[in-house]
């Protein structure tokens, strides 16, 4: 095996399965979300042969448009199927692979997370297992870095609701220390 | 909640992996476009014999509509304007450049030819690209043509 391959595979093998959960923003179904990221890392490799992970926004990019696509395409599939009474098989594959010990924790968080305007959902996605900074959420995404730290703002202010009332046995069951809760 | 531990319980969740499956269609993904890149140059396209205007689909069309985009570079005027057309432009001008784009490779699978040889089909999208200058009044002409082409690559290692 040659540098440059084992150079593809040990940055696909780290970034396929953020990029396969940022595909499932749209496209749930995990099938779906696979082909999608196929198509978008071997064009982007293409192109940026080698890696450099100050592309990895482009690898994003190419991931959004193609979903946006396919769901386009898959809207007219999708109306031509039911036209013809075949049932589509659902796919609901976890989006994450927790401990076993932390399976109600990663339930409850997904919950949570689902529940998220898309718009939210995805620059949560991005940045929280994308690792991308606000400025290449808003290259990759095409908005403005306000409206990025808006939306992310908001996403933490819906999750804080939605958890608050499930904080302690979410800090328990995920092993994290809790940060000491402000006297006032 | 503090947002700090929302982020660390979120951070604390692992995307789950995906199939096996696609790393080998990755891998073969990148082979093609490995066994393209090495063939290209030599001239390995082919297209095979009279079947080929049937093959070509909307290449063949884009071709024959090839988009004419002209991007007249206007100098200041001093002769009487001179009206510009393809034919003109191109026996009257110099291919300046020509370009190739690849746009994309579809895997088509294991074909055999007449021979019995078995053969690796890729079908290749690309977008030729020819520019000229009329020396006459410097307008540049870009010619666009879309195609469509399957690509045969030998077998040597299955």
């Amino acid at each position: 095996m040659t540098a440059a391959e084992n150079d593809w595979k040990s940055c696909f093998m780290e970034l396929a399965p953020r990029l396969v959960l940022y595909a499932r923003q749209w496209l749930p179904s995990m099938a779906d979300a696979e082909d999608v990221v196929q198509l978008a890392f071997v064009r982007w490799w293409q192109h940026n042969p080698g890696g450099d992970r100050a592309h990895v926004p482009l690898l994003y990019a190419a991931v959004r448009t193609i979903s946006l696509d396919a769901i386009r395409s898959d809207g007219r599939r999708q109306r031509r199927e039911l036209a013809s009474e075949v049932a589509l098989p659902s796919e609901d594959a976890p989006h994450f692979d927790p401990p076993l010990e932390n399976r109600e924790t990663a339930r409850l968080l997904e919950q949570a997370v689902q529940r998220l305007p898309t718009e939210q959902r995805e620059v949560v996605t991005m940045r929280v297992w994308g690792g991308l900074t606000f400025a290449e959420i808003a290259d990759a995404t095409q908005i403005s870095i306000n409206t990025v730290a808006g939306r992310w703002r908001y996403a933490l202010q819906s999750l804080q609701r939605t958890l608050e009332p499930m904080r302690d046995d979410l800090i328990e069951t995920s092993g994290l220390t809790a940060a000491p809760i402000p006297q006032s | 909640m503090k947002e700090t531990e929302i982020e660390n319980l979120l951070r604390s969740m692992q995307p789950t992996a995906p199939s096996a499956d696609l790393l080998q269609r990755v891998e073969r993904d990148m082979q093609l476009a490995r066994l393209f890149r090495e063939a290209a140059p030599a001239a390995a396209i082919t297209r095979r014999g009279g079947a080929w205007m049937g093959r070509v689909t909307w290449g063949a069309l884009g071709a024959a509509a090839a988009v004419m985009l002209m991007t007249v570079v206007q100098r200041p005027q001093t002769t009487a304007p001179v009206v510009a057309s393809i034919a003109n432009a191109s026996v009257a001008s110099p291919v300046v450049t020509s370009s190739r784009e690849w746009v994309s490779l579809d895997d088509g699978g294991i074909v055999y030819s007449e021979q019995g040889e078995p053969e690796h089909l890729v079908n290749v999208t690309s977008v030729e690209r020819h520019r000229w200058v009329n020396p006459v009044d410097g307008a540049e002409y870009v010619v666009e043509l879309p195609m469509e082409e399957e690509m045969y690559l030998p077998v040597t290692v299955q």
